[in-house]
């Protein structure tokens, strides 16, 4: 049993450290506007499947990690995954048994929130970008959904995670 | 949740948290390195003397410029009567290259691999072989962060070669461009003017070019010039960039030193009085970081 529960935290952190690093990869600079927000979906898919294992907390402090890596002021990211993943934990006994365009069309909601909020919370700090590829990042991001999705079911499968 | 906003605090704790994690920053930025190096190794062996000589050849020229460069510095600074300014100064450099970018879109920064171990301090400009890139922002053990001019955070204190007209270049934000303020709709700027930084408020070294005007237009019921300015370093695809280390005095003399400081008064207020810091063997004449920079033109 418990070495069921520290499988299950590698495989957790294992994921996110993935995310991490093609959120952090360094790309060409016209490639910022469209990078997918690799660590929002996993959050978002960790939420769905193990309420009781990654919650709230764990989302502060992914958001946290990502305003450190990149520089932004301290707390926007971690305000903007404890918000999504607060809607995802709470509506999770409904979302997570909802067919597959369904759940998409839930989270593509959940990630415009995201942005939206970005974008406000950086405009209070009076950081405004007028560039309009940057709603670009909405689409890119509810591309990979399925495939983030696929993986890490296929991993909580093989891992027998719960 | 804005308190890294309002308070210097949050730096450190920034600088701290970035020690943790830049083992991850490190990692990413590795394959593509070493594909980089594996890739040279593989140059066939004309290749690399055919580079051999062409890097030799521009060395010679480089240096024969420089040469010229000395001469006219003195006469320089003879002709405005600094005689003391004659002892010579050294700028100290340090080649850094790119650990990675900030990936988001309304700030442009990058992250560089020389940190506190090698006496990096916040506020120190950056250059590459073209232009100035930025200055320090955040220091770390090992790595440091650096914002670019094209920022909209930036504002580097500028001059136009041509005729002396002195302007502030502030990013755009939009990741190419900068925008002159301060220059009333009289002021004689034009489309093609040379950029230098003027060296007021010290945080720049003077004489280092910055951008080239790309447009100047009056707009009718602005009370301003409207100016867009392209930089003339590669902001956006660098790897390697000069870390630099101005108003370095290698003689010791402490009374040159008091003569240099009170002839190079700078004409901002300071706010708040950070970081005085000893190197080694050298002497650093102006280590007073401002919070806040007016600058009179």
């Amino acid at each position: 049993m418990k070495f069921m529960r520290a499988n299950a935290a590698l495989v957790i952190i294992l994921s996110f450290v993935l995310a991490f690093i093609f959120t952090i990869l360094p790309l060409p600079y016209v490639a910022n506007a469209v990078r997918p927000q690799w660590i929002l979906l996993v959050c978002i898919y960790w939420s769905m499947v193990l309420p009781h294992r990654f919650s709230l907390m764990s989302a502060w402090v992914l958001g946290f990690l990502l305003d450190i890596f990149q520089n932004n002021i301290l707390g926007t990211h971690a305000f903007i995954f404890t918000v999504i993943t607060y809607l995802v934990v709470k509506f999770q006994t409904r979302i997570n048994f909802f067919p597959f365009w369904q759940k998409l069309s839930i989270v593509f909601g959940l990630i415009l929130l995201g942005q939206i909020l970005q974008v406000w919370l950086n405009s209070i700090a009076n950081f405004s970008s007028n560039n309009i590829w940057y709603w670009l990042q909405t689409i890119t991001t509810i591309l990979f959904w399925p495939w983030v999705m696929l993986l890490l079911q296929h991993w909580q499968k093989k891992f027998n995670i719960c | 949740m804005f308190g890294d906003l309002h308070f210097a605090f949050f730096g450190t704790v920034k600088s701290i948290f970035i020690e943790i994690i830049a083992p991850l920053e490190y990692t990413v930025s590795w394959p593509i390195t070493s594909l980089e190096e594996l890739v040279r190794n593989m140059a066939s062996k004309k290749d690399l003397l055919d580079e051999n000589t062409k890097l030799h050849i521009q060395n010679v020229l480089l240096q024969a410029k420089v040469q010229k460069l000395v001469a006219l510095e003195q006469e320089n600074a003879e002709l405005r009567g600094l005689v003391s300014a004659i002892t010579p100064t050294k700028e100290r450099f340090l080649i850094a290259e790119l650990l990675a970018v900030s990936t988001n879109s309304v700030s442009q920064e990058i992250v560089l691999d020389k940190g506190k171990k090698d006496d990096v301090y916040v506020g120190q400009p950056v250059l590459d072989a073209h232009g100035i890139m930025g200055q320090v922002i955040l220091v770390s053990t090992n790595t440091s962060v650096v914002l670019l001019v094209t920022d909209a955070e930036s504002a580097i204190p500028v001059q136009v070669a041509r005729n002396g007209v002195r302007a502030i270049a502030i990013g755009a934000g939009d990741g190419g461009t900068l925008e002159l303020t301060g220059l009333s709709e009289t002021a004689d700027v034009k489309a093609g003017d040379l950029l230098v930084t003027s060296g007021l408020g010290s945080r720049f070294p003077e004489g280092y070019p910055l951008g080239v005007v790309v447009r100047s237009e009056r707009i009718p019921g602005e009370r301003f010039l409207s100016v867009i300015v392209a930089p003339s370093a590669h902001v956006n695809q660098n790897r390697q960039v000069l870390l630099v280390w101005p108003h370095l005095v290698l003689q010791q003399d402490a009374r040159e030193e008091e003569k240099q400081a009170s002839l190079a008064k700078p004409i901002y207020t300071i706010s708040k009085n950070k970081n005085k810091k000893k190197l080694h063997n050298h002497k650093k004449i102006n280590t007073q970081i401002p919070k806040t920079l007016e600058v009179l033109p």
